[in-house]
């Protein structure tokens, strides 16, 4: 591909850069483009050898949306696993957790499906950390009562 | 496979607890928490109540850890909703144990729970 001048958003000239890489530098359909051999500054749409570069943004009817949200199941809350922590590995921890789970459920149904992932997965985080404290605490307790036994 | 293991590990766990007294034994857990600050978490006891529970002495077992004990249905519903739930079956316990205002409540008898315990 040719080498291709641009007018960038205060009409100032930019480039020269390679076609194909016009558009990661904010090139668009409608934006002034010029090479070697071209009588004057141009639409990069209206440009052959650049169009199909831009044939996403060829304006008409948008693509339909990213198929995330509403059809992605539901994140998992892990309630139980929250509830656990807190119950069994003897840390307040877990109420973080527990306070996260809620969360979940309840962010979803709202439709902020992004914050409801965020909140399970802060769910897990504390969970995990409450779960090595636990295991911590076994092998500390573990070791007291090796030494108590010893003495 | 992981539902097997972690089934594994807790009833593993729980066999632990039904053969050892954590009372007597000095050999388990300990409570990061109450080990730092002296005062009891909300779970403190709960290893020694539920040891209590499995040889059915309910009247210990609250003794050391009454919260544990309420505990222990809505989490056994929970597990089972959460591993049990084959063809949607249990999808109206769910919604109830999943509901806000149930965990909301739980939240708050829990907190209520820990500072209790520690002023008495
Ligand atoms: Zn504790």
């Amino acid at each position: 591909m040719k080498e291709y001048y641009y007018l960038n958003d205060r009409k100032e000239q930019e480039g020269p850069v390679a076609g194909e890489d016009l558009p990661r530098y904010g090139v668009g359909r409608s934006t002034l483009v010029w090479a070697e051999g071209m009588a004057q500054w141009t639409p990069a749409g209206n440009v052959p050898e650049l169009a199909p570069l831009f044939q996403s943004q060829n304006g008409g009817t948008p693509p339909p949306p990213p198929a995330g949200g509403s059809a992605e199941e539901k994140p998992d809350n892990l309630l139980v696993w929250s509830i656990l922590a807190t119950v069994l590995c003897c840390l307040p921890l877990g109420i973080v957790a527990i306070v996260y789970s809620a969360k979940v459920d309840t962010l979803w149904t709202q439709g902020r499906y992004e914050e409801s992932r965020e909140a399970a997965s802060k769910a897990k985080t504390f969970c995990l950390i409450s779960l090595g404290l636990g295991i911590v605490s076994a092998i500390l307790g573990f070791i007291f009562g090796f030494f108590s036994a010893l003495m | 496979m992981r539902k097997a293991a972690v089934i594994t590990a807790i009833l593993l766990a729980f066999g632990v607890l039904y053969a050892v007294d954590p009372e007597r034994e000095p050999f388990m857990p300990r409570c990061l928490f109450h080990w730092l600050t002296g005062l009891d978490c909300p779970a403190c006891g709960s290893q020694r109540a539920l040891h209590q529970l499995f040889h059915l002495h309910v009247r210990e077992a609250l003794a050391y850890n009454p919260f544990l004990v309420v505990s222990l249905p809505y989490l056994g519903a929970l597990a089972l909703c959460r591993w049990f739930n084959d063809g949607g079956r249990l999808d109206r316990l769910k919604s109830m144990c999943h509901h806000p205002a149930v965990i909301r409540l739980y939240l708050v008898l829990l907190i209520a729970w820990w500072v209790a315990r520690n002023l008495v």
